[in-house]
């Protein structure tokens, strides 16, 4: 270091010596010639041309390494303008002078800047004694030959060689391997900066373009600009991987149409570049057949063509494609393999987030147009999260948190106790739940949601709901409106056909009992005579009787009617035919807005019985359970149906409401025929279903629950082989 | 042509009535004649002798109702006394308002029976 300071503060002493007495490069032809050692820079050329494929990064290195060898210097360099062209940055060093990479000179004031401004190469001895600043840098210069390099038309910067004592001084071989190795160094400066340039461009595309055939044209545009290609071209493969679509095109054609635009995979030297995922690079494009018409080729120059294919995760799903009137360099299809790895991803990316961004589309709009929206469900922290759809159903806005209470506040009063049912239950057993309640907006008017919803547990055993909300009024509306119109008109249709029934009942009943009482008056008449009509009131005496019968007669047949001609005995699963009725009734039984809960043993043994007549008791309890439970608003409208096995072997069937119920004196009367509680009943379900398990060899009861409600129960003894007709026997 | 002012037809498709009430019309002091069907009786000669016609409403074929129409075509007015099993009081007034006499539902006691009659007769 003392050294340094010395020196320097020698130089400041100094007079400043001219530029001219400080160059010397004439002496280079008067020394003495080293023989050329063709071997040794053959294999030193081609180190590097190696080195730039393997690591094209530190080819500037290798090059001042190569220099620093072949001239036997001391220390080696290359010095590259920067950006502004202000200041040469000292890119490479090798040798003794390494520990300065990245320093640098002035552009305007340096033997560098001299070399530029002279073009030619140019030997220094002792520079500092001009360029003052240089006796800071050591070991300090005895001889520096520097040669300028240019890339097209540019000057870019100066390769040097230097001797730091008088042990070496360079002669005319230097000057000629110096001069190949700035030749070279231009090379390979122009094909790493395309290089480079054209990767930028390619992850620039990536980066800002938002369509990928955008991307895709400013990377065929890239290739062109930079690595002077005459047509470069892409193209992808359809979903289906059996065609390639061209997707970008620039240079001659810009098109994407014509005769190219679509290429099956396996033809032509691109489908063949897909279907083989190897690349194909060619100089002699005028004898390729597969490659394009030889005339065009001809007539447009063109001498080489590079095709590579765009490979991601071991699959081809395109093809790069540039031709060109020179010869495709070595760098070039270097820099077309890197890219065509980038562009690969690009494309695979753009497809994934187009896929994303179209399924997320799809998806929002189908719940747009559905009016159905998402929602899950943290039960143990009450997270909620709702779709956008849920929010505009619920009409919250956005932003606002999603809580239990909040849905509290939009819920519709009366089925609010509903909500929690549901809620709670879900919490206890985690089990799916699907159920329909109604929104009371701020404008009064009211919305009728269907909810359906699944319970997951995640690894740590913690219950999530993921469920679906859908906006169901429209369709509600209509129903209930139909229903309306259905149960008017079954309640019509009822009172009309039982109306029929009673006046044939008594048009048929009617018919012998007058018969009896004109006889009877005439009888009576015939005896009050004097003298009586003996004979006469006989014979009216007999018709009575026979007209007594005929009465008689009538009720047998009307029993007959309803008894056992109709009555089919199948061995049937009791759960099945419940089943059966719950499809039939479950509009109705949502319409009542009942929660029906369903408890069927598993272990039930078959019966025997009539399946029709089974579920029209079942049904008529259901309904009935229904019913008595439409006023009930302060607590849910639970309704349990369950089946279980009876002790011995029958099965028994339990419909349990949590409705008006019933006084327990009253228990006799509910089955009498014509008795109702209800303002539209008509008071024969009972009897007739009562009468129907009796026929089953059954037994049907009702009981008042401890809470609100009532329980019907029945039981039929299993494998009863004979249904009798009982039905009608009891009024 | 001398009417037989006496003579009560009944037209019933109920054979217990065709029996009973012949009998009963002959204790009042009526000569009796009865009908299974309105065809039946539009076929005998007993239409232009027929004081008062006691007529079934129901019937397969042509129903009271429209032989009280058809009679009333030809110009036969004969008192009608209804009697039907149908207990449908919308009836009543039907037929009352298209000339009937009256209307009595089945069973009917031998009162109302006599009280129609005579309404019959004093008509005409």
């Amino acid at each position: 270091m003392s050294r340094i300071s010395d020196l320097h503060q020698d130089v400041a002493d100094l007079e400043v010596a001219d530029l001219e007495s400080v160059i010397s490069t004439r002496e280079l032809s008067l020394r003495p010639t080293r023989p050329p050692d063709h071997a040794s820079e053959n294999r030193a050329l081609v180190a590097l041309v190696e080195a730039m494929t393997a690591s094209p990064d530190d080819i500037l290195q290798k090059l001042a390494e190569t220099a620093l060898d072949l001239c036997r210097a001391h220390s080696a360099g290359l010095s590259l303008l920067d950006g502004d062209r202000k200041r040469f940055r000292w890119a490479a060093i090798a040798g003794r002078w390494t520990p300065h990479l990245g320093g640098g000179t002035p552009r305007g004031f340096g033997p560098c800047g001299t070399v530029l401004d002279c073009n030619i190469p140019l030997l220094f001895s002792r520079p500092e004694r001009h360029f003052k600043y240089l006796a800071a840098v050591a070991p300090y210069i005895e001889e520096g030959l520097l040669l300028p390099f240019y890339v097209g038309g540019q000057a870019i910067g100066t390769i040097w060689v230097i001797a730091h004592d008088q042990s070496r001084s360079f002669d005319a071989e230097d000057l000629r391997v110096m001069t190949n190795l700035s030749h070279f160094a231009a090379a390979v400066y122009a094909a790493r900066t395309r290089q480079v340039a054209v990767q930028a461009d390619v992850h620039s595309a990536l980066a800002t373009e938002n369509s990928l055939r955008g991307i895709l044209q400013a990377c065929t545009e890239s290739v062109v600009r930079h690595l002077d290609a005459a047509l470069a071209r892409i193209w992808v493969i359809t979903k289906d991987k059996r065609v390639l679509e061209l997707q970008a095109s620039a240079g001659m054609y810009t098109h994407l149409d014509g005769a190219h635009s679509r290429v099956p995979v396996g033809h032509l030297r691109i489908g063949l570049i897909v279907q083989e995922r190897t690349p194909y690079v060619t100089n002699d494009v005028v004898n390729d057949p597969l490659l394009s018409d030889s005339d065009w080729a001809r007539d447009e120059g063109m001498v080489a063509f590079a095709g590579y294919p765009l490979v991601v995760g071991g699959q081809a799903i395109g093809v790069l494609t540039m031709f060109s009137r020179k010869p495709i360099s070595r760098a070039t299809t270097e820099t077309l393999s890197t890219i065509a790895g980038t562009i690969a991803q690009g494309i695979r990316r753009a497809q994934g987030e187009a896929a994303l961004r179209r399924s997320e589309a799809f998806l929002a709009e189908g719940q747009r147009l559905s009016l159905t929206g998402t929602f899950s469900w943290r039960v143990a922290t009450d997270e909620i999260m709702w779709s956008e759809q849920v929010y505009r159903i619920f009409e919250f806005d956005q932003s606002v948190p999603v809580t239990l209470e909040l849905i509290g506040t939009r819920v519709h009063p009366e089925d609010l106790p509903l909500m929690y049912e549901i809620i709670d239950r879900a919490r206890g057993d985690g089990s799916d739940f699907e159920y329909e309640h109604r929104l009371q907006m701020p404008d009064q008017s009211v919305k009728y949601l269907h909810i359906v919803a699944h319970g997951t547990r995640d690894q740590d055993g913690r219950l999530e709901y993921i469920g679906a909300v859908q906006d169901v009024t429209q369709a509600r509306l209509s129903e209930e409106a139909l229903g309306k119109a259905r149960s008017e008109l079954a309640h019509v249709a009822r009172v009309t056909s039982l109306g029929v029934l009673t006046a044939s009942i008594a048009h048929e009943v009617n018919q012998p009992v007058s018969g009896i009482v004109i006889n009877a008056s005439t009888c009576l008449r015939m005896l009050a005579t004097d003298p009586p009509n003996v004979d006469g009131a006989r014979e009216t005496a007999r018709r009575m009787i026979r007209d007594a019968h005929r009465a008689s007669d009538v009720i047998t047949r009307l029993r007959g009617l309803f008894g056992k001609k109709d009555a089919r005995t199948d061995s049937l699963d009791l759960n099945e035919v419940a089943r059966g009725v719950i499809a039939m009734s479950m509009i109705e039984l949502q319409r009542s807005r009942v929660i029906l809960r369903l408890e069927l043993a598993d272990d039930l043994p078959p019966v025997t019985g009539d399946r029709v007549q089974l579920q029209q008791v079942i049904l008529n309890l259901l309904l009935n359970a229904a019913d008595a439970m439409s006023g009930v608003d302060d607590r849910p409208r639970q309704l349990v149906l369950r089946t279980e096995r009876d002790e011995g072997d029958g099965v028994r069937l339990i419909v349990q409401d949590a409705g008006v119920g019933f006084e327990p004196q009253c228990v006799d009367r509910l089955f009498e025929a014509f008795h109702t509680t209800k303002p539209g009943g008509m008071g024969i379900g009972l009897s007739v279903s009562r009468s129907i398990i009796e026929s089953h060899h059954g037994r049907l009861w009702a009981a008042p629950n401890d809470g609100p409600g009532a329980t019907f129960s029945f039981v039929i003894p299993r494998g009863a082989d004979s249904v009798t007709a009982h039905v009608m026997s009891n009024p | 042509m001398m009417v037989n002012r006496s003579l009560v037809s009944v037209v019933d498709d109920d054979e217990s009535v065709r029996e009973s009430l012949p009998d009963l019309l002959r204790e009042f002091g009526f000569a009796a004649q009865a009908f299974a069907s309105a065809e039946e009786f539009l076929a005998s000669d007993c239409v232009g002798q027929t004081g008062c016609l006691i007529l079934d409403i129901a019937m397969p074929g042509m129903s009271g109702l429209d032989l009280q129409q058809e009679l009333s075509l030809r110009r036969q007015e004969i008192p009608i006394v209804f009697i039907t099993a149908v207990a449908d009081e919308t009836v009543r007034p039907r037929v009352l308002e298209r000339g009937a006499v009256e209307c009595l539902f089945k069973p009917f006691s031998e009162t109302a029976l006599l009280g129609a009659l005579k309404v019959a007769f004093r008509v005409n």
